[in-house]
């Protein structure tokens, strides 16, 4: 009698040449691959991966300023310090924004807001190549597509959600090379206070890309406005291509002011004050909408 | 081959891949040690041909799976094939230069994972290379992309020294078949 069940060698060949169809193929013919299977492997995965996490953190922390997480009355001043800078300077944001909203709707143009909650999320793995993190929130948890993480205890930016699981979730890093928009429009804080919205509006700016060594790089700041920076000045977010959560968090402090090879402008460097890929847990601003929300545990 | 423990040792080595990797990177650049491919290579040189197969294209399936690529859409995609061919090419070049190599050696596994990891990397990054010809992911210079992880490779085999030794000790849980079968014996 012949046999019915195929060979080894006749499966291994079908499935070499269905692997070879699925890396060729386009994304738009591939894409329900990772929709369907990558879910319910993280979920498998990241009680494993959560704990490894965790233990990689201890080995390699990736925060370069002291924690403010700590319980002395020194951190919690710094805390308290720092959350009214944040929102002050928002503030003042949010004047210009609303100068211009006036502009806008004098034209005719809708306008709309977006509330957003915050949720804790713990790191669960990180993938090098692809200058992603993942996270164990996801779509049971309210987690959407374009949601904020910033780093726990601190205003530093972290990157955007890009990828939404059933249980966890993806962040694109700032410091990525591939993030996409590539460019990161931000703000030279000054050393002293700044006084109203027109005195934010006047500081000098620049537009940010990720470098290949996790800093973030401007290739072209002209002269005069390089002249206003130091070594060592905060830079903050001010991108309208950005949630409005992300306004005014922070991207890092200025590391080296570079001359370039055109002598009218300069190279500016910038580091996150905290390494976003080794960060322990991240705080997500998650904008409001029509989905229910589940409580965080 | 105990396939059970296999899945056991294979939802560990993932989990140490996925959350332990981004600690032993070397420095800023992306040069990592992989603990999957460790094991594809273990399993390789242990278990017997089909299983070892099997193997290798389950777990680099599940690399694959796990990566993710940008895209210039401001999404990520996953590429399912480039890692399954890769660790199946390695896992095929290790059952043939096994015979020849002392298998209880640590020295041999080492060198089996830089050659066979140099073999898989350069397909993987020939994959994804010619796929961001005509498709929106986004890769960096092929050139480069391929320098980090011949890197990659170099440094799996540095961490094959301490994985292997340990995966050598578990070695008998597995069941494979030159552990289990009795060698000829004059009485």
């Amino acid at each position: 009698m012949p046999r019915r069940t195929p060979s080894a060698r006749l499966l291994l060949s079908a499935t070499v040449l269905a692997l070879v169809a699925t890396s060729l193929l386009p994304t738009s013919v591939t894409r329900w691959i990772g929709e369907w299977f990558r879910g319910p492997l993280m979920t498998i995965i990241a009680p494993i991966s959560g704990p490894m996490s965790g233990l990689s953190t201890w080995l390699r922390p990736g925060e370069r300023l002291p924690s403010r997480d700590a319980d002395t009355p020194q951190a919690e001043l710094i805390r308290q310090r720092d959350d009214a800078e944040l929102r002050y300077l928002r503030v003042l944001d949010r004047v210009q924004e609303l100068e211009a909203l006036v502009r806008d709707l004098q034209r005719g143009v809708l306008y709309t807001e977006t509330p957003f909650v915050r949720r804790e999320a713990r790191r669960v793995g990180s993938n090098i190549a692809g200058g992603t993190m993942d996270i164990d929130r996801g779509k049971r948890h309210g987690v959407r597509e374009g949601s904020i993480a910033i780093a726990r205890g601190s205003d530093q930016l972290v990157g955007i959600v890009t990828r939404v699981e059933p249980m966890t979730s993806t962040i694109h890093l700032i410091t990525d090379i591939r993030l996409e928009p590539p460019l990161l429009d931000g703000v030279v804080m000054s050393e002293g206070r700044i006084e109203d919205a027109a005195a934010l509006a006047d500081l000098p700016q620049l537009q940010l890309e990720p470098g290949r060594d996790g800093l973030l790089v401007s290739e072209s700041v002209g002269v005069n406005a390089a002249e206003r920076m130091v070594v060592g000045r905060q830079v903050r977010l001010m991108d309208d291509s950005w949630p409005s959560t992300a306004r005014m968090l922070v991207l890092g402090r200025i590391v080296r002011i570079e001359e370039t090879e055109e002598p009218l402008f300069k190279r500016v460097l910038v580091q996150p004050e905290i390494e976003p890929a080794r960060l322990r847990s991240v705080i997500l601003a998650i904008p409001e909408g029509d989905d229910q929300v589940e409580a965080a545990p | 081959m105990r396939w059970t423990v296999f899945t056991i040792a294979a939802w560990i080595t993932l989990g140490l891949e996925w959350g332990l990797r981004d600690a032993l990177q070397l420095g800023d650049v992306r040069i990592a040690p992989s603990f999957v491919f460790v094991l594809v290579v273990f399993i390789s040189l242990w278990a017997r041909q089909t299983a070892a197969m099997g193997a290798c294209l389950i777990l680099g399936a599940v690399v694959d799976l796990l990566g993710q690529l940008p895209t210039s859409d401001g999404t990520d995609v996953v590429v399912l094939g480039p890692h399954a061919l890769g660790y199946l090419l390695a896992g095929y070049t290790v059952l043939t230069l096994r015979a020849l190599m002392f298998r209880r050696n640590i020295i041999s596994l080492a060198f089996l994972v830089l050659l066979t990891g140099v073999l898989a990397q350069i397909l993987v990054t020939f994959l994804l290379g010619v796929r961001t010809v005509y498709d929106n992911v986004l890769f960096d210079q092929p050139l480069v992309e391929l320098g980090q992880r011949l890197g990659s490779a170099l440094y799996s085999a540095v961490l094959a020294i301490p994985f292997g030794a340990a995966l050598n000790v578990i070695r008998p849980i597995f069941g494979f078949e030159a552990d289990t079968r009795r060698g000829f014996r004059i009485q």
